[in-house]
């Protein structure tokens, strides 16, 4: 049994100098190589991203409470709804776990100092700077109006910034390539020794298969916006009938990436629920492997149902009946990782956190959003339901009910460990109620609305409909305003906040085992690998205000070798 | 469910006017009732444990806790198999009878533009709106003459992409009149531009008939060119071609001009010169519309919004004539006026064709 004093060393409050007080300045930020920085300025990129796109969210809404011209005329409705898809897709969504919480947390939960590549890390960093610096021109110059989708020949004739935006999604492609690149890197050489593929966290199982869709689908994009490019500047007839194009080919493009993203962006939303179920729930996960094995069906699926996008656009009937018969197996390993989280649940030893109230929130939204995706898998039903706001409705609950919801879990989960700071957790929990009571309000008349004919895209809509829309618009009112509150707890955490200690929640996984903010090498001591999600193991420590192993045994020595500086 | 009222239809439908649309809904509702299901059970359950094992003093989790259940696991992966290939068969057979149309369809041509419908009767020729007879099958040939559309008629539960360049078909039975007050709608569902949710693009009535298909297409399609007046000859076109853009509503602005309230003023154009709008200026903008952009309504880059070709032509000399006389009729300044006063002060006539259509 260890004493007092090595346990407070080894879990308990951080040394005075951690990665956050590593180096001072504005070029010490810009220039670092470190995954915990980097993540960091993701967050707060994205994060600016999504208030834009919520901005362009809300200007969309506030249009649509009356039937006629309210506050814009159909040009800049047009625009508000495609910057708010184009921007929340590729700038928000796509990097936002990823790129900000899997940057943080990926190394650490290796016991690693940094990802492989920390270089081309910090690259692909710039790199999302510059899409999005291509985006904002494209904001203030002819702004896009095209849909986020692009579809020819539209796109290829309309007057607004096209180039600028498609340049935009190219460059940050490539950002999201070389961030999979690093992944796949990292987790397939870093593991330290005694991980083996399946004692590794399930974040990290998420995060892999989502890199490798980013690794493999993402050049099919930039090479289809280059295309798209090349037909709009050279006069190249690719997707323009009247240039001797097809436009459908242009969707198969689209969708053969467009589609695996949508696994880019909820497989490491999974990924983190699986975490927060777990340690909310203090008890070991329920069928590690078949959630592992999910997660890379899902990845593998996703690569063969793009078509399930196009099923009223004039492809073969064949096609379509295939690509129906395929979407309907995504839904079983979907349905896999529902039913093993409810079963970690049982028997568990449940602490309603503000993490936990999102993981919550996510299973409750998911689980409207993927059992409505059934109608729109099922053909017939499709064919009535395609392109109204039902499908509106479905994907704003998987990607907003469930990759936004699992990003804010994400965060208040890993809050104190980036910063050292505990928020106030009954108002974190106040908020994350709102936001669920909003986002519910928000998007739920969308299903009806959708399912009486209400179309997508539309600025002037048909009176009939106005209760919906006023229904929808109340509530992005109340879902904005709980996301506000929720981010005035974090910043104010930042300051008033109560200093934390390594591992706060009793969570198993490597990255609790260094001080709260991490040193600037992640770990003074090498961490003491165990099962990611073995809780027996640890126990409440008063004197350190957080947890830690029961029976420790103090590694030989001394911290671990001198880092090298970097 | 709530009902809203038989023409109105269910909570979750609009009415259902054609031989699919209780095939669909049924499915639709059937689906619902199974997602339910799950989805109480799922929250349920979620909702129970959270409850029953919640952390507090005196309660203990088992040590070591359970981990996996291969076989529960294995059933609730294979389980809902059983359910998905079901619903996937279902949606198969009642895809392929949306695709697949009865011989004896009455054939229309319908093209779809930025930003209004037309329709061409090969029996009659074209017609500014969508007739159809009840329980007469169709067969629409759909062609666009710029960018994608889509042809959606939510009353009849189907819907088809139209891409330029190529012919798509579509087809159905409408099984319910409609009546000229509450005619259903064809509403574009593919992003087609600034006008995509434009009166003309997003709600164009079509009207079912309880009539045989011959004595409808005499009473409501039929038009003889040289036995109409000027002014009619222009309002069918201006319906056709026009409505999309240009409103009737003195002063009205949409994406172009209104075409009541201009006519002997002077209006300026983007590039600071002006003219005053009579017949030259008309024809002017018809054939060339980018040589005078009229301030205010320029696109992104400056140039015209307005097509020069509709339908994928350009207008012959004697449609241009019937547009400008029907545009002077607007503005009460030619012989063979109707009274704009009278027009702009009833707007239920605007959706009334059987005064246009029906002589």
């Amino acid at each position: 049994m260890s004493t007092v004093s090595e346990r407070q060393e080894l879990f308990g409050h951080a040394p005075a100098k951690n990665y956050l007080t590593a180096g001072s300045g504005i070029m010490s930020w810009l220039g670092t190589l470190d995954h915990k920085r980097i993540g960091v300025m993701y967050l707060i990129g994205v994060m600016c991203a999504f208030a834009l796109g919520g901005f362009f969210a809300l200007m969309v809404r506030l249009e649509l409470l009356t039937p006629d011209e309210y506050i814009m005329s159909e040009q800049w409705y047009n625009r508000m709804f495609t910057l708010h898809g184009a921007v929340m897709v590729f700038v928000f969504i796509i990097p936002s776990i990823p790129a900000a919480l899997g940057n943080f947390v990926l190394p650490m939960m290796l016991g690693a100092k940094d990802v492989a590549f920390p270089r081309l890390n910090l690259a692909s960093f710039y790199l999302w700077m510059f899409g999005t610096l291509f985006f904002l021109i494209s904001i203030f110059t002819h702004s896009l109006d095209t849909g986020w989708t692009f579809y020819t020949p539209y796109s290829v004739r309309t007057s607004s910034a096209v180039l600028y935006a498609t340049m935009g999604v190219f460059i940050l492609g490539f950002s999201s390539i070389f961030t999979g690149l690093n992944f796949i890197t990292t987790v397939n050489t870093m593991r330290p020794p005694g991980m083996t593929w399946f004692k590794m966290p399930l974040f990290l199982w998420g995060i892999y298969a989502t890199a490798i869709i980013q690794v493999l689908a993402t050049p099919v994009l930039a090479i289809t916006v280059l295309l798209l490019m090349a037909e709009r500047v050279f006069g190249l007839g690719v997707f323009d009938p009247s240039l001797g194009g097809d436009p459908v080919l242009f969707q198969h493009f689209f969708w053969f990436y467009s589609h695996p993203a949508v696994y880019i962006m909820i497989l490491p939303a999974m990924a983190i629920i699986s975490e927060l179920i777990a340690v909310y729930s203090q008890k070991k996960i329920f069928g590690y492997e078949f959630i592992a094995y999910s997660s890379i069906a899902i990845a593998l699926l996703s690569f063969i149902v793009w078509g399930h996008h196009m099923f009223t656009s004039g492809q073969s009937d064949m096609a379509i009946l295939v690509f129906s018969g395929l979407t309907f197996t995504v839904a079983v390993p979907s349905a896999v990782k529902v039913f093993n989280w409810l079963a970690t649940l049982y028997k568990g030893c449940i602490s309603l956190t503000t993490p936990m109230l999102y993981a919550l929130s996510f299973i409750f939204l998911f689980g409207i959003g993927g059992l409505t995706g059934l109608p729109l898998g099922t053909l017939s039903t499709d064919v009535h339901l395609h392109d109204t706001y039902f499908v509106v409705a479905h994907f704003h609950y998987v990607m907003v009910g469930g990759t936004l919801i699992a990003f804010l879990g994400g965060i208040f989960h890993w809050w104190p460990k980036m910063f050292g700071r505990m928020y106030n957790d009954s108002l974190g929990r106040i908020g994350a109620i709102i936001v669920f009571c909003g986002f519910n309000l928000t998007f739920f008349p969308q299903f009806i609305m959708g399912s009486r004919g209400m179309p997508r895209r539309y600025a002037r809509y048909d009176p009939d409909f106005q209760v919906f829309h006023q229904l929808s618009t109340l509530g992005v009112l109340v879902l904005g305003a709980g996301l506000l509150f929720s981010t005035y707890i974090l910043i104010h955490s930042l300051f008033k906040g109560k200093k934390c200690s390594g591992n706060p929640w009793g969570a198993a996984t490597l990255e609790w085992q260094c001080s709260s903010p991490p040193p600037h090498h992640n770990f003074d001591h090498k961490p003491l690998f165990a099962e990611p999600y073995d809780y027996d193991q640890l126990e409440f420590d008063e004197d350190v205000e957080g947890y830690v192993f029961k029976d420790v045994e103090i590694p030989e020595s001394k911290p671990a070798p001198e880092p090298q500086s970097v | 469910m709530i009902l809203f009222g038989q023409h109105q239809g269910s909570f979750n439908f609009p009415v259902q006017a054609s031989s699919f649309a209780e095939g669909v809904d049924s499915l639709y509702m059937i689906e619902y009732a199974i997602s339910t299901v799950f989805f109480v059970l799922i929250v349920g359950v979620m909702g129970y444990f959270v409850w029953k094992y919640r952390k507090r003093p005196g309660h203990e989790r088992p040590i070591p806790s359970s981990s996996h259940n291969t076989w529960l696991e294995i059933a609730w992966t294979v389980l809902p198999c059983f359910l998905l290939v079901w619903m996937f068969i279902q949606g198969a057979y009642g895809y392929l009878e949306l695709r697949n149309p009865p011989d004896n369809c009455k054939e229309i041509w319908v093209t779809a533009q930025q930003w209004s419908w037309s329709f061409h009767y090969p029996e009659e020729g074209p017609s500014a709106d969508l007739h159809l007879s009840k329980d007469q099958p169709v067969k629409l040939r759909l062609a666009s003459s710029d960018v994608l559309h889509s042809f959606y008629i939510p009353e009849f539960r189907q819907k088809m992409d139209i891409i330029p360049g190529r012919y798509v078909w579509v087809w159905f039975n409408p099984t319910k009149a409609s009546g000229f007050l509450k005619p259903f709608h064809l509403r574009c569902t593919e992003y087609c531009g600034t006008g995509h949710s434009a009166a003309e693009m997003s709600q164009k009535p079509v009207y079912v008939h309880d009539m045989p298909w011959d004595e409808m297409l005499a009473a409501y399609v039929r038009w003889d060119e040289s036995k109409k007046s000027s002014v009619d000859n222009g309002e069918r076109l201006y319906k056709m071609l026009c409505a999309g853009c240009h409103s009737k509503v003195k002063d009205e602005k949409k994406i172009g001009p209104s075409f009541n309230g201009n006519w002997g003023a002077e209006v300026q154009f983007t590039d600071g010169s002006s003219a005053v709008v009579d017949e030259n200026y008309i024809k002017n903008s018809i054939l060339e519309p980018n040589s005078q952009v009229r301030s205010g309504y320029a696109s992104a880059n400056g140039s015209s919004q307005m097509p020069a070709l509709f339908n994928g032509r350009q207008l012959n000399e004697s449609e241009i004539s019937y547009l400008i006389a029907y545009i002077k009729s607007l503005n009460g300044v030619s012989e063979e006026a109707v009274d704009p006063t009278a027009e702009a002060d009833n707007p239920a006539e605007k959706t009334d064709p059987s005064k246009a259509d029906n002589k």
